[in-house]
């Protein structure tokens, strides 16, 4: 029986086009359109991994993602989240401040940067993996490989 | 010496020629008293001789001894050297006797003394008194002398008709003429005058001398020492003081002066201190302070000029301000707006330093006028800004490079979504060619054309960004351009589970814009209301929804739209964004142009947006349109209080 990912992006596009690429590699996939949704496809699915976007109508990727951290029957679900900002937060954190000027996402990066705090001090295990956007296929089939087999 | 005492000279002389006058005068009178002392004498003496003689006579006559008379009278003469003649005259004008020697003997009877007493042609006889007549006259051998006639009658010794004829009672007998020189009275008088002019001219000299030290030891001396004062004053010597007392007038000159000295030097020094005080404060000032006369040449130059142009004052002062002013056309400039209102205030210039460096300056300037109005130059405080201006530009640097930092940042965030599509769909074209699974193909190439077509947009709205519009302004029935609108989303929203409810007021001016730019800009309101409310998790007794509700404000100057929603809110931190180009949280239809057009679109027409909100609660975009077309006042704006919320 094949391995079933979940994947959450309101952007119907981005949903398509990841469902066929897991498709095409064995996988079995699973779509939902925004936050409220996701957590109804993880009840009633139990999907081995997430692909989680992180700007998403009725509760982002972070707030169905801390649900389901701290949820004793979800919390070893692996998760990728998806995000355009990926690149920012993998950033060497001890450069964060270098910037010289602010940007309009700066805001975004901090309260994703928040999250995470607030997720290891919660003892929550951050997500196993960010992959940026524009997402590469066959990278996140790579990804997805790696962490489910 | 002698030039310094004029005065003395001038008063001492005056007082002469008064004393002259007045001895020279008295000196007139008394010569004339003089010789009519002189005359009297003489005549005193002759009529006292003349009585001798007729005492005797009687005595001669009865003798008939006429030689014994001429003796008498030779006596008299050699007694009294002065006798130029003494004569016995008969009624008749016969001399009878005389001492001298002469050959007249008898004197003619139309001269003088005769025509005394007789009138020529008639017998009528003066009487003349006893003391008979007296005439100075001229003798024969020059000299002048005083002849005095002594009548002689018909004696009361003599017993009338007892031996004269009666008829001879009322007529003399004769006369006694004697001719005393008066050459001496002259030669006296004129000794007398001659003394008396030595005496007037010593005593002249004397007193004038002596008015001279007294005029030199009273008013000289001290006019002196006050012309001393006045000059030690007028070269700013206070400390002078008259000393020395008295009760003159010059003892209270002096007192004055020095209360005059003391009370001026409590000026000047007050003067002083004033004059320093506001030098100080013009001299040490930082700004550049610099005064011109109406030549336009450098009057005054102060420190903060020398510290920020470079140059000495000693170099400046005299040149022409013009050398000063990097373009002296700027000059000109400031100096035309000064005609109109004698002063120019923050005018913005540039000041050339000695080395060639142009300075930003903020010049005032002001004219300068005496009391009576009349020019006397220009009065020019400048505040370098060369370093405020820099910074100033350095922000603007940055401003902009944060501008275009958050652009480049908000472009590539749309791009990056962008590509995921495109890159999405190629891989299921290459999937769909390799699988040979035409369906997949197409419907990967469909995804890449609503990348392309996304794209295409997405640039189009970057140049509509980046081109100013010309507003196309009419009449607009709001109302009824909101009524339509309504009906176009209305759909839209319901789909979405969203209610749309439209309040628009009645009484809705026309207003002036662009019909199809205020479409738009509240097309991009409701749609922003609409992904507000559907990204939002509802409660069970909640509906989401999304009203547009039009006013006229309270003031009757602007109309306002409201786009209210119960969606999920805007964090302060988004809403501080909000406006941004390239801003968005939306990664597939947002381009983050949306807001910052609605933006520039009001306020090209005058008019203001603002937005409030409550995370989680929802949000009012509130948009303020002029009914004019035209900027309003800032207070105009201010319709917090009509917006019934």
């Amino acid at each position: 029986m094949s391995k079933k990912v979940l994947v959450v992006d309101d952007d119907e596009n981005t949903v398509r086009f990841l469902s066929v690429a897991l498709r095409e590699n064995g996988y079995e996939p699973i779509s939902a359109f925004d936050g409220e949704e996701g957590f109804q496809r993880v009840e009633d699915s139990n999907p081995d991994l997430l692909l989680l976007d992180v700007m998403m109508p009725k509760r982002t990727g972070f707030v169905l993602f801390k649900q389901l951290r701290r949820n004793e029957k979800y919390k070893n679900i692996p998760v990728i989240m998806l995000t355009a900002v990926a690149d920012v937060l993998e950033e060497d954190e001890s450069h964060a401040g270098d910037d010289t000027f602010e940007r309009p996402f700066d805001s975004l990066r901090e309260s994703l940067k928040r999250a995470i705090v607030q997720m290891r001090d919660e003892g929550l295990v951050r997500p196993e993996k960010f992959i940026d956007k524009p997402i590469d296929p066959e990278a996140l089939i790579e990804a997805v490989k790696e962490l489910i087999g | 010496m002698f030039k310094r005492s004029r005065v003395a000279w001038k008063v001492s002389g005056l007082f002469s020629a008064i004393i002259v006058l007045v001895l020279a005068g008295n000196a007139y009178v008394n010569s004339l008293d003089d010789r009519a002392v002189a005359l009297a004498a003489a005549r005193n003496v002759t009529r006292m001789h003349a009585r001798t003689v007729l005492h005797s006579l009687h005595r001669f006559m009865t003798t008939r001894d006429v030689e014994g008379i001429s003796s008498l009278m030779e006596g008299i003469a050699q007694d009294n050297p002065d006798y130029k003649d003494i004569q016995l005259v008969s009624h008749e004008g016969r001399v009878l006797a005389s001492f001298a020697e002469s050959d007249d003997r008898t004197i003619e009877q139309d001269s003088w003394p005769c025509r005394e007493c007789h009138i020529p042609g008639q017998e009528t006889v003066r009487i003349v008194g006893e003391d008979g007549l007296d005439r100075i006259v001229e003798a024969a051998d020059g000299t002048r002398a005083l002849s005095v006639i002594t009548l002689i009658n018909v004696g009361e010794t003599c017993g009338g008709s007892e031996c004269h004829v009666p008829a001879a009672n009322d007529r003399p007998l004769g006369f006694l003429k004697s001719d005393y020189s008066i050459e001496r009275v002259g030669d006296f008088v004129a000794e007398h005058s001659f003394k008396t002019a030595i005496a007037v001219l010593i005593g002249v000299l004397l007193s004038m001398v002596a008015a001279w030290f007294a005029i030199q030891r009273l008013v000289v001396a001290r006019i002196r020492v006050l012309t001393e004062g006045i000059k030690r004053v007028t070269h700013h010597d206070f400390n002078f003081r008259f000393s020395g007392g008295g009760n003159d007038e010059f003892a209270e000159l002096a007192s004055e002066f020095n209360e005059m000295t003391r009370q001026l030097s409590a000026s000047v020094t007050k003067l002083k201190r004033t004059r320093e005080y506001l030098q100080g404060i013009v001299e040490d000032s930082a700004d550049i302070i610099i005064t011109v006369d109406p030549k336009g040449l450098i009057r005054k130059f102060n420190t903060g000029a020398e510290r920020s142009l470079g140059y000495k004052r000693e170099e400046v002062i005299g040149k022409r301000i013009e050398m000063l002013f990097s373009d002296p056309r700027e000059r000109d400039v400031a100096i035309e707006q000064l005609e109109g209102t004698d002063h120019v205030v923050n005018y913005e210039t540039h000041f050339l330093t000695k080395d060639g460096h142009v300075r930003n300056v903020i010049l005032t300037l002001s004219r300068l006028r005496r009391r009576d109005g009349t020019q006397v130059g220009t009065y020019g405080i400048s505040k370098d800004i060369t370093r405020e201006k820099r910074l100033q530009r350095q922000l603007l640097q940055s401003e902009r490079m944060a501008l275009l930092g958050q652009a480049l940042t908000g472009i590539q965030h749309s791009v990056k979504n962008l590509l995921n599509v495109l890159k999405g769909g190629s891989y299921m074209v290459k999937t769909g060619l390799a699988k040979d699974d035409r369906e997949l193909l197409n419907e990967g190439w469909e995804m890449v054309q609503e990348g392309i077509t996304h794209m295409t947009e997405f640039s189009k709205s970057m140049l509509n960004f980046a081109k100013e519009r010309k507003l196309d302004l009419s009449q607009v029935d709001l109302s009824e351009l909101l009524k339509k609108l309504y009906s176009m989303s209305e759909a839209r929203f319901r789909e979405k589970g969203v209610s749309l409810i439209l309040d628009v007021a009645d009484d809705l001016p026309l207003v002036s814009c662009d019909r199809e730019l205020i479409h738009s800009v509240v097309m991009d309101l409701l749609s922003n209301s609409l992904d507000a409310c559907s990204w939002k998790e509802y409660g069970e007794d909640v509906i989401p929804q999304v009203q547009l509700r039009v006013r006229t404000a309270s003031n009757g100057g602007c109309i306002y739209i409201e786009v209210i929603d119960n969606g999920e809110g805007i964090p302060e931190e988004v809403r501080r964004k909000l406006f941004t180009p390239f801003f968005s949280t939306k990664k597939k239809k947002g381009t983050g142009m949306g807001l910052a057009l609605t933006a520039r679109v009001v306020s090209s027409h005058g008019g203001k947006i603002t937005v409030e909100s409550e995370p989680g609660q929802g949000a009012t975009f509130r948009v303020l349109l002029p009914i004019s077309g035209r900027a309003l006042g800032e207070e105009e704006y201010d319709v917090e209080e009509s917006v019934g919320r």
